[in-house]
């Protein structure tokens, strides 16, 4: 950058984290929660891959720092569930062709239902044809084009804070995470997303080691730090082992998460709620979003917002994505004003670091893809004084900042660790850290075995990792589809137990060994062996 | 859930959901008003969770919407059930917010029984310590609350006392004048929620990018959001006497 940087007024810093847990069951002929990765790819990832495509073919130069979860890219190499997505894409797509004969006679519902089709047929062309099943494809390219940051998360998603104690655990779900990363995309991340913005003092010890230079917080988390940070949010601060830790800027984040006075909440916005779905007879929409019995959505909602009222209107696209554009100019003329107004009291460009959950854009909020397009279309259109940046890039220019030590901070309700740790969820911890001391006992007992009992260890280091997802406490804690979410924990440690109990008498059952290896097939190339403390051989536990 | 899929069970099913989710419904109950009385519980308790929870975990929840009736998975052949207990003597401390550790244990089927065959044993309980530095005893105690608990709990979420200190949990056994130390925690280090004081010189101008953040200076707190609160967590025990589970 070469203090290009030094002279702008400004700095934006765009940030998304795309995660799912790994969600699998090849038990099962269709399985509900699969629809999970099925609606954020057709909502979320295509469509974002799109406008990357749209903005590369006309010119557009933009930056983002893009975290994708070790589960999530595991899925996207899974082939069973690329296969199903592709059969929920047909599905789709013949919903669509019956919804435009339904339809044909309303003007106002056919011309989404045109869309929805055209949707959906888009998608199956970029999923099978451009990216052939392998969606990595497109962030490969967009991250050798240099225009995505492509970081990561810790292996399973846990929230860290809650593994303070359990050191060993920390460093396995980092290693494995930063493993998978190498493995596919050929490179080491520079920054880290911390799962849930969860930080805890110290933790900057187990990420340096991995090579790790930055990661984000929580406001909260600078903010109440060991020394008065001096720049606020708008610079980071660094660990004393030198790690940077970027604030999430509060202004920039609320003003497309608040539900209520966020630009998402405007009503000619596509509501999310409304599902033909639910709201067409069984014998028609039975096919599509009938489920073991229960309705499910099928990604056909017809109504806007509208505001708080049961009579929604009907959605028209085009207003829709007019709104969005309007809105991302809004966002940028906002951001314009902050950075100037930040600017005059700071002795560097303040960076405006604006993190969102990836799946925001698109799922939740229908148009949201077309805003970030519109956003960085906006951006290179004006003479804002400001530079569209990643956190590596300010490095570059800024590699010393303010050393202090963030406090304990994450990004949930209450901004600690009540959403996952809760009189609903506590129960999990208890296991979950037995698993860990027995891993180590296991390693104590097998440090370097071969075959069956290679394959046994392997899959117990699994099933270890899936049962700390934080999106199991999460889900228990918020309540959808909290019998899922208890089930799958309880079986992840259930699993573990009895593999460990296998190892100690050895009788290890190779058809349920077998069997189990299909169904939680997550990290294929794991290594038990690595789950040693190289500090203690026999953990600290 | 909605009405739909629940006139969809049959009354055995729908009592089953009103008892676990401890809905009050009548036995005698015809269909129609059975499923009005689960739905309108189900909706409270939807609103009710939405409300306590901030815009990015509302948000983060919708990933997991895909249906409006998945509040109840009906099929419970599958079920997995834990043994509360690994049958070893443990003690582990878990910070969970400025002002709140969770604290669980378990205590050795040995030491159960020798403790029930003791004559003068009147119970247990766990002593919160507070210490300045992160090590046990010696000059580094400043302060110790007794918390009484049942033979047969297992975990206690604890109100601290303080900020900026260490905590650690004993777990005794009260047999008549004695203590018998039965396990001891991991120390936990509590957590500032508040905005260090100005260095000499950068008062102003820190104090100035600090508000831009959204924070008060003045009281270190984020103005519109929950930050401040310290909500009590369910299934709790203050210690101070003035907090109450909610």
């Amino acid at each position: 950058m070469n203090g290009q940087l030094d002279r702008s007024t400004g700095l934006i810093a765009l940030v998304l984290h795309a995660h799912l847990p790994y969600v699998r069951h090849p038990e099962y002929e269709r399985f509900f929660e699969e629809n999970w990765l099925f609606e954020a790819l057709s909502e979320t990832y295509l469509p974002l891959l799109r406008v990357f495509r749209g903005l590369e073919r006309d010119g557009i130069p933009f930056r983002l720092t893009l975290s994708l979860s070790p589960t999530l890219t595991s899925m996207f190499e899974d082939e069973l569930l690329c296969s199903r997505y592709e059969g929920h894409l047909d599905r789709l797509i013949e919903l669509g062709e019956r919804e435009l004969e339904r339809t044909a006679a309303y003007p106002a519902s056919a011309k989404p239902a045109a869309m929805y089709r055209e949707f959906f047929r888009r998608n199956r062309k970029d999923f099978l044809t451009l990216y052939d099943g392998d969606i990595l494809k497109g962030f490969r390219h967009f991250h050798e084009s240099g225009n995505l940051d492509l970081i990561t998360t810790t292996a399973t998603h846990a929230f860290l804070p809650m593994y303070r104690e359990v050191p060993r655990m920390i460093r396995s779900q980092l290693r494995v995470a930063l493993e998978n990363h190498q493995r596919i995309f050929s490179s080491s991340p520079r920054g880290f997303w911390l799962p849930e913005c969860g930080y805890f003092p110290g933790l900057e010890e187990y990420l340096k080691p991995q090579g790790i230079e930055y990661f984000f917080s929580s406001a909260h988390g600078i903010l109440y730090a060991e020394d008065r940070p001096r720049n606020g949010v708008y610079a980071p601060v660094m660990t004393p082992n030198g790690l940077s830790v970027f604030g999430r800027d509060r202004a920039a984040s609320e003003a497309i998460w608040s539900a209520e006075d966020g630009f998402p909440a405007h009503p000619e916005y596509r509501d999310f709620y409304r599902d033909i779905g639910f709201d067409l007879p069984e014998d028609y929409i039975g096919p599509y979003a009938i489920d073991a019995g229960k309705r499910v959505n099928t990604g056909f909602k017809y109504h806007a917002i509208t505001g708080k009222t049961d009579e929604k209107i009907l959605y028209d696209p085009e207003k829709g994505l007019a709104r969005a554009r309007i809105d991302a100019e809004v966002f940028l003329e906002n951001r314009i004003r902050q950075c100037r107004l930040i600017s005059q009291v700071m002795d560097r460009p303040p960076i405006i670091t604006a993190p969102f959950d990836a799946e925001l854009f698109g799922h939740w909020w229908f148009e949201g893809p077309t805003f970030i397009d519109a956003f960085f279309r906006a951006f290179a259109a004006k003479q804002s004084g400001l530079k569209l940046v990643t956190p590596a890039d300010y490095l570059c220019e800024w590699p010393e900042s303010q050393v202090t030590r963030p406090a304990f901070a994450s990004w949930g309700d209450r901004g600690y660790g009540q959403v996952w740790l809760d009189g609903s969820n506590d129960w999990i911890y208890r296991h979950t850290h037995k698993l860990v001391q027995r891993m180590a006992h296991l390693i104590e007992l097998y440090p370097d075995e071969t075959g069956l009992k290679r394959r046994t260890l392997n899959q117990a280091a699994r099933e270890l990792l899936l049962s700390q997802a934080s999106d199991w406490p999460f889900i228990i804690k918020t309540g959808t589809t909290v019998p899922y979410a208890e089930r799958r924990v309880k079986s992840h440690i259930s699993n573990f137990n009895r593999i460990y109990e296998s190892l100690k008498h050895n009788a290890v059952r190779i058809e349920w060994l077998t069997n189990l290896e299909k169904r939680n097939n997550i990290f294929k190339d794991i290594d038990y062996r690595k789950f040693a403390d190289p500090r203690s051989p026999n953990g600290e536990c | 859930m909605t009405k739909d899929r629940l006139r969809s069970l049959s009354c055995t099913e729908l009592f089953r959901i009103a008892e676990q989710g401890n809905i009050t419904v009548l036995h005698d109950m015809d269909k129609e008003s059975l499923i009005a009385s689960i739905f309108e519980a189900l909706e409270d308790d939807r609103l009710d969770r939405e409300d306590a929870a901030n815009l990015t975990i509302q948000l983060e929840a919708k990933k997991f919407t895909v249906s409006q009736d998945e509040e109840f998975f009906i099929d419970f052949a599958e079920d997995v059930e834990l043994s509360g207990r690994y049958m070893e003597t443990c003690l582990v401390l878990m910070l969970r917010d400025p002002s709140w550790v969770y604290c669980y244990w378990d205590i050795e089927d040995r030491i159960l029984s020798e403790l029930s065959a003791e004559n003068d044993y009147e119970g247990l309980l766990l002593r919160l310590i507070e210490l300045t530095a992160p090590e046990w005893g010696g000059e580094s105690e400043v302060d110790r609350i007794d918390i009484h608990i049942q033979f047969g709990d297992l975990s206690r979420y604890i109100n601290l006392p303080g900020k900026d200190a260490f905590y650690g949990v004993e777990l005794y056994a009260q047999l008549g004048e004695r203590e018998m130390l039965i396990a001891r925690s991991n120390i936990v280090e509590g957590s500032r929620d508040y905005i260090a004081d100005a260095e000499d010189g950068d008062g102003g101008r820190c104090d100035q990018l600090i508000q831009l953040s959204g924070f008060s200076n003045d009281i270190g707190s984020f103005p519109g959001s929950a930050y401040t609160g310290t909500d009590t967590p369910q299934r709790i025990i203050g210690v101070r006497g003035e907090d109450k589970p909610r």
